[in-house]
């Protein structure tokens, strides 16, 4: 079953459209991975589906009922948690205050935030050793781990990553990968966004696209197959 | 034209100056005349003349002594019988008058040519320029002078007007500022053409605009303030300038007097603002004080004109100094702050503000129980019972009932309208200011009796007391003399 | 008459320390609203004023009980607060720095001028104390039941903030300050956010206004530029807290309101008038001259 379902999604800045009509779909518990060069439309896609942008028309319809107009906030209530581009961890605070405020939405639930830190940490035990550091001193890739875990925190039924690989050494974003992997083999439902071919092993589902559209999408083995240089290059 | 006038004005001032400092010669018909009305402000007749207020509201706390009967024939036209003035003749000197406490002479007599500067005076009208804050001063509803300002007038132009001519009542808001005071005089004079000006209230705008009055040959009456400023020349060598009660200076013996009266052998502390037309009579107040005191004279200091944030730290030094008795000039606004954040019970002192005081008594109660001022005009315990003041108040403000600035203006207004109608018919700026210097005793009974023998004419101030039960100042003595 | 230097200097702190708790409360709501919405915010004064004169009416005109009154005066600074969000600062929440300065500016005239049309006929005003004692200390210094329950509120609601910034909603508030768009992510509502910025802000403001009015008389504009002027001095602690520190707002009001009142030492006194806001200005500008980002400029974060 699709757990989301996007349909002619046109988002635009203004008058200029980024996105000109895409369609497609993520199953429940696959890591599906959103290729595409910079500007292509990938951000703009996952932004629009957390709620922070609003689609010119198209719909986005999560377990098979459209969004709408719902906000940011109600959305992660539902179940959908993006952890954004460029990280945005809230730097002057310390990664365990980090991690609280990730399950702001569950806060009336201290039992599930509780099992949810301990989850998170268990995926990720560099950020257990850094519990009480301020954020803002981590090294760049323990501050993508630390966007990853906050995105955890609230126990999605849908984790969106864009780009977890930016700016990270080949290694540290293969332990990103790994992670994920890990969190989509518990249950979870990944979308990745990445410019970064090398997530590609990790993805049951491929989509390319390119200025604004979708142009080619592979699913199962077909992945594997994806020439992934012809696709950048729109052949 | 402009420079005939001037010219012929000087030697009026000339001859009006040497009329009176020459006693034979001055004290003819016109100086004996008294113009005195027991208790109420003096009905102007139709014709003009000055007849006495009916009923007294409280003859018996206003009249001045001997004032009951004491109607003396007010020659309204200024005696017609009198000279032409002393002669103009060349080289005769002025000497100093004995008769003014330092101020001028004011000319006495003025030619009765029929000619002179009639600016602003027709058959049937007189223009009339007032100023005052209607805007910028703190501690003054901003209405209440909108409200005061011309009362009088109206009251007297339903009853014929003064001679016959109606009194027409230009009003200007000086926003508390002299250079705002002085333009507005200014245009009085030069696009009203107003006759004479009135100074509403406030020491620095009357002092500002009284010296532009004199450049402009326009008569200026208020009530007493400073009487120097210092790099300035004295108010009393101005030469249209005119005082109807008794200046800051001229008050210092009485707060001398109240001072040992209440406080003898107490410490006392002497407060002013730091205008510097208060320079002198800081001085004077101090030496009063010091040689009323002697070493009890625990402090003494300038504050700042409007005194805010540096309250608590003048009532901090007023309650160490150990004084009992503050003697006080400064604005009503800083009365209030400095009296507000007093930790120490003490009695002010002050002299004649010519802003209103029952706003203090309103706002400060009980900070300033039993705070003695003096004042041109009676509290208005007395004034709610001049019954021709209450009503012609109401009459001009749709009912509404008169507040303490109602009361010193229509006195100020009263006191001038007396004067128009001494001068007569034949009204000109020579006559009227002429008229002054001759008749000098003016008498509206709310005003102290005035006695113009110098620029300066007051001869008294009614003492207020701040009754805080009733939250206004009460009249506790009228016609205190120094 | 003429006490000694160092009793004279006792005497001006003791003043200083007292007229610098109400500096405090306005210089806080001044850094939390600039932490929060990045806005120097000139309408601060203002809520105070306006809260005064809520309280003011009540208590006077209205004849309510003090406790009332003073909830009253409070609410209607609060309401005021939460007005200026609502319709100010939201709106121009993506204008240009300047744009919003001048739009605080803009509510504290529009503040002034609602003060001055509501109360016309009665232009001085004077509230009661909460306590009318005093006493004097050792050193002479005149000291009223008011102004220590001023600095006790100070204390008490320093001490309220520190605890409600360690508090999930206080660390929710710090968020969306730190990273707005993180903050809508995990579910925060940046919007709920800043109206309680501005709400507490205002109440701060209220408490300045409402404690500070009974120790002079008031009028229009009181807290701003009146007998309690507070907005510069505020400022000048705010900046001392390099705009961001709760502490160092606390620690620069006080110290602010000290060196104010070194002007009330004989020898300033009698030959300057006017030198509290010199000294003031020329250790201000000594002190950015050294420290450009301030001197109570704590750690990150306060929780």
């Amino acid at each position: 079953m699709a757990i989301l379902e996007i349909k002619d999604l046109v988002v635009g800045y203004g008058a200029f459209p980024v996105l000109h009509g895409i369609d497609f779909v993520v199953e429940e518990g696959e890591v599906c991975v959103l290729l595409g060069l910079n500007g292509a439309g990938k951000t703009t896609t996952v932004t629009t589906i957390a709620g922070l942008l609003r689609p010119t028309s198209g719909q986005v319809l999560f377990e098979g009922s459209p969004l709408g107009r719902k906000p940011p906030s109600s959305r992660v209530k539902s179940g959908i948690s993006l952890s954004p581009e460029g990280r945005r961890v809230f730097p002057r605070m310390t990664v365990g205050q980090n991690l609280k405020l990730g399950a702001w939405s569950q806060r009336r639930s201290p039992a599930l935030v509780k099992r949810q830190m301990k989850l998170v940490l268990d995926y990720f035990p560099r950020l257990a050793e850094r519990e009480h550091q301020i954020a803002g001193t981590l090294s760049g890739g323990e501050q993508q781990m630390l966007a990853v875990a906050r995105a955890m925190m609230s126990n999605p039924k849908l984790l969106i990553i864009d780009e977890a690989s930016l700016g990270l050494s080949p290694t540290l974003a293969r332990v990103v990968w790994e992670a994920t992997a890990r969190i989509a083999s518990d249950g979870t439902t990944v979308l990745m966004v990445e410019q970064n071919a090398g997530a590609l092993p990790f993805a049951d589902r491929a989509l390319v696209m390119e200025k604004g559209t979708l142009i080619r999408t592979a699913v199962g083995e077909d992945v594997k197959n994806l020439d992934v240089r012809a696709a950048y290059l729109g052949a | 034209m402009t420079m005939m006038i001037t010219r012929k004005f000087q030697a009026v001032a000339l001859a009006a100056a040497i009329t009176l400092t020459v006693p034979a010669c001055g004290q003819k018909s016109g100086v004996a005349s008294q113009v005195v009305v027991g208790g109420v402000p003096g009905q102007v007749a139709a014709d003009g003349s000055i007849v006495p207020g009916t009923t007294a509201a409280d003859g018996s706390a206003v009249g001045v002594p001997g004032a009951t009967g004491g109607v003396t024939g007010g020659t309204p036209t200024g005696g017609g019988s009198t000279t032409g003035g002393g002669s103009t003749t060349g080289g005769s000197k002025t000497t100093p008058s004995g008769t003014g406490g330092g101020g001028e002479a004011p000319p006495a007599t003025a030619p009765r040519s029929g000619g002179g500067d009639t600016t602003g005076v027709t058959d049937t009208t007189i223009k009339v320029g007032i100023h005052a804050p209607v805007t910028g001063a703190a501690a003054i509803p901003q209405q209440s002078f909108e409200k005061a300002v011309g009362v009088y007038f109206d009251m007297v132009n339903k009853k014929g007007g003064i001679n016959g001519r109606k009194v027409e009542v230009k009003f200007e808001d000086d926003q508390f500022r002299p250079d705002t005071a002085r333009a507005r005089c200014k245009k009085f004079a030069e696009q009203d053409k107003v006759f004479l000006i009135i100074g509403g209230a406030g020491a620095d705008q009357i002092d500002a605009c009284a010296r532009y009055a004199a450049s402009a040959s326009v008569p200026y009456l208020s009530a007493g303030v400073h009487e120097t400023r210092p790099g300035q020349a004295p108010l009393s060598s101005l030469s249209t300038y005119f005082a109807l009660s008794l200046t800051y200076e001229q008050q210092t013996p009485l707060l001398a007097r109240t001072y040992k009266a209440s406080y003898n052998g107490q410490k006392v502390a002497v407060i002013t603002a730091d205008n510097d037309s208060l320079d002198n009579f800081h001085g004077k107040a101090v030496g009063a004080i010091k040689a009323a005191a002697g070493s009890n004279l625990a402090y003494e200091r300038r504050i700042p004109k409007n005194t805010t944030s540096d309250a608590p730290g003048i009532a901090g030094e007023i309650c160490r100094s150990g004084a009992k008795a503050v003697v006080w000039n400064a604005s009503p606004s800083s009365l209030l702050n400095v009296a507000k954040v007093l930790t120490c019970k003490v009695g002010f002192i002050g002299p004649g503000l010519t802003n209103g005081l029952n706003i203090v008594a309103e706002v400060g109660c009980d900070n300033i129980a039993n705070a003695r001022f003096y004042s041109p005009f009676p509290g208005m315990d007395v004034m709610r019972r001049n019954a021709e003041f209450v009503n012609a108040y109401k009459a001009s403000n749709g009912g509404s009932a008169p507040d303490d600035l109602g009361a010193a203006i229509y006195g100020v207004e009263s006191l001038v309208g007396m004067i128009l109608a001494a001068t007569g018919k034949d009204l000109s700026r020579e006559s009227f200011m002429a008229t002054i210097g001759k008749v000098k005793q003016f008498n509206n009974g709310i005003y102290p009796p005035t006695n113009f023998s110098s620029r300066f004419g007051g001869t008294a101030m009614h003492l207020l007391r701040a009754d805080c039960s009733k939250s206004e100042f009460v009249t506790e003595k009228v016609n205190v003399r120094p | 008459m003429n006490l000694p230097l160092y009793e004279q200097l006792a005497i001006a702190l003791t003043a200083g320390v007292l007229r610098g708790a109400v500096y405090a409360l306005v210089a806080l709501g001044i850094v939390l609203v600039f932490r929060g919405s990045g806005v120097f915010n000139f309408a601060q004064a203002e809520f105070g004023t306006t809260g005064l004169f809520a309280a003011y009416w009540a208590l006077t005109v209205q004849g309510w009980s003090y406790p009332v009154s003073f909830a009253f005066g409070m609410a209607v600074a609060i309401a005021l607060g939460l007005l200026t969000e609502r319709l100010v600062i939201h709106p121009l929440r993506d204008s240009s720095r300047v744009t919003l300065l001048v739009g605080t500016a803009g509510v504290a005239l529009a503040a002034i001028g609602l003060q001055f049309w509501l109360f016309n006929e009665t232009l001085v005003m004077s509230m009661p104390k909460i306590h009318d004692g005093y006493f004097t200390t050792p050193w002479g210094a005149i000291v009223t039941m008011q102004e220590l329950i001023t600095l006790g509120v100070l204390a008490g609601g320093a001490a309220l903030l520190a605890l409600f910034f360690r508090s999930p909603s206080g660390l929710a508030i710090q968020a969306a300050q730190q990273e707005r768009v993180a903050s809508e992510l995990v579910g925060i509502s940046v919007r709920r956010v800043s109206m309680l910025t501005w709400g507490i802000a205002a109440a701060l403001g209220g408490l300045a206004g409402i404690l500070a009015g009974p120790y002079l008389t008031f009028s229009a504009g009181f807290l701003s530029f009146g007998a309690v002027g507070s907005l510069l001095p505020g400022f000048m602690a705010a900046v001392l807290a390099g705009m961001r520190s709760m502490p160092g707002a606390v620690a620069g009001g006080l110290l602010v309101g000290a060196i104010e009142q070194l002007s009330s030492l004989e020898v300033f006194a009698e030959s300057i008038p006017g030198a509290g806001a010199m000294i003031l200005f020329v250790f201000l500008l000594v002190v950015l001259l050294v420290r450009p980002q301030g001197i109570f400029v704590g750690r990150a974060v306060t929780a």
